[in-house]
This record gives structure tokens, sequence and C-alpha cells, in this order.
């Protein structure tokens, strides 16, 4: 690949985003299996890769904060026909994964009271058993609402017109020439 | 085709179970029509730009 090379994502970024990829798919494989008839013990490698998981979006949330730019994620695209870092497409992606991935961790929370950890007993009358199906109702929309999103990510992730996104999420980098036939971005954070 | 999920409490009260998994091959479906979708256009655009 010719062409100077600027810093897309470093390598703290990617790493969080693999390791949410393994989570989410984890999440949904352990969540979902059993539905479709393939029964396991699944409980327990749910709710830890849920804590996983919860351990991520949390460091995300710092991260973008104080370390981040959060105007590249949010707000209109760029002047003329130019987006910044991310296109709009790419923004509604990560704002419709942000909806969803903290829907089903906040409900995962809720539900972990009725799990028997090594640090609390279980406790199913922590709510109202109308309170839990509306916890159940939210976790469970959230998670189809994920099958769908993952999909979406993964396919326009894979297609060849994308490439230097996918290049980037693993290697870092993109070159100054690919990068401006679509963004007005200069490789800043 | 069923959205949510019922069950009936010891008191034999119609309680609330969750998002009825009928919904599953819906949202997989969704996910094949945004897909598709997109080849068509791909292949259109490319045809008309060729």
């Amino acid at each position: 690949m010719h062409g100077e090379r600027i810093e897309r994502h470093k390598g703290v970024d990617r790493l969080f985003h693999w390791l949410t990829a393994a989570s989410v798919l984890t999440l949904l494989a352990t969540g979902l299996l059993p539905v479709v008839g393939i029964r396991f013990d699944w409980v327990p490698i749910h709710w830890i890769t849920g804590v996983v998981l919860l351990v991520l979006v949390l460091f995300h949330l710092v991260r973008s904060v104080f370390w981040q730019k959060l105007r590249c994620m949010w707000g209109i695209a760029a002047s003329g026909r130019k987006y910044g870092k991310y296109s709009p497409a790419q923004k509604l992606m990560h704002l419709a994964m942000t909806i969803v991935i903290l829907t089903v961790v906040a409900t995962g929370v809720v539900m972990m009271a009725k799990v028997d950890t090594p640090f609390w007993e279980r406790n199913p009358y922590l709510l109202s058993a109308e309170t839990w199906g509306y916890v159940y109702v939210l976790h469970g929309a959230a998670a189809l609402a994920t099958v769908t999103l993952v999909m979406i990510h993964v396919y326009f992730g894979l297609i060849p017109e994308n490439r230097m996104y996918l290049r980037a999420m693993i290697k870092g980098w993109v070159t100054r020439e690919e990068i401006a036939v679509r963004h007005e971005w200069s490789g800043s954070k | 085709m069923e959205i949510f999920r019922y069950a009936r409490d010891v008191y034999g009260q119609e309680t609330l179970e969750g998002m009825s998994w009928d919904l599953l091959p819906v949202a997989i479906g969704i996910g094949l029509v945004v897909i598709v979708g997109h080849v068509i256009y791909s292949l259109v655009r490319g045809k008309r730009g060729s």
C-alpha cells in the first residue's frame, strides 16, 4: 500500500474493539443458542462475559470522554461532500450500538441479582414480577437488535470499498490518499 | 407470531416473561434485507457507472 500512513486507531482502541466484539458474540451465542435448542450450561459463561462487557463499556466511556474527541462521533458531517473522522453511517452505527449495548448491559446488571455468584446470593425478590418482566423485555429486545446490528456491521466491515477501515481496525493505519477520498481528516484523535 | 412471552404465576395471574423468540428470525431477516438491499444498490450503481 503506497502513500503516507496516518494513524487512525491506537492499539488500545483496536484491542477494545476486538475484545468488545468477542464479548458481544459470546453473549449472543450463550444467550440465543439455548433458545434454538442447543443445550449447555450457558448462564455462568453469559454473566461472566457480561461483566467483561460492562468493564469494557466503562473503559470506553472514560477514554472517549477524557482522551478522545467526542465531537468526532457526534454532529453532522464536515463541509462539502466529505466527512470528518467518521461518516454519518459510521456515527449512526455507533449511536445504535451505544443504545442497545447500554440497554443490554444495564438490564443485565439488574438481572445479576437473580444469579448466585461468589460475591452474593441470588435475590429474585429484588423487583416485582411485573418489573422483572419489563427488564427481560428490554434485555431481549436489545439482544435482538444487537443481532441485526452485528450482521450489518460485519457486512459493511468486509465489503471491498470499506477495506481501509477494516485494515485500520487491525493494523491501526490508513494512507493519507485513501482516507482523503471520503474524509476531511488529518489523522488527529 | 407473538411479540412477548407470558407465563402464569402461582396465583394464576398472567405475567410478562420477556420478548418472544419468534422475533429472532425477524431480527435476522431485517439484517439480511439491509445486506441484500446494499448488494443490489451496489450492483445497480456499478452498472450505471460503467
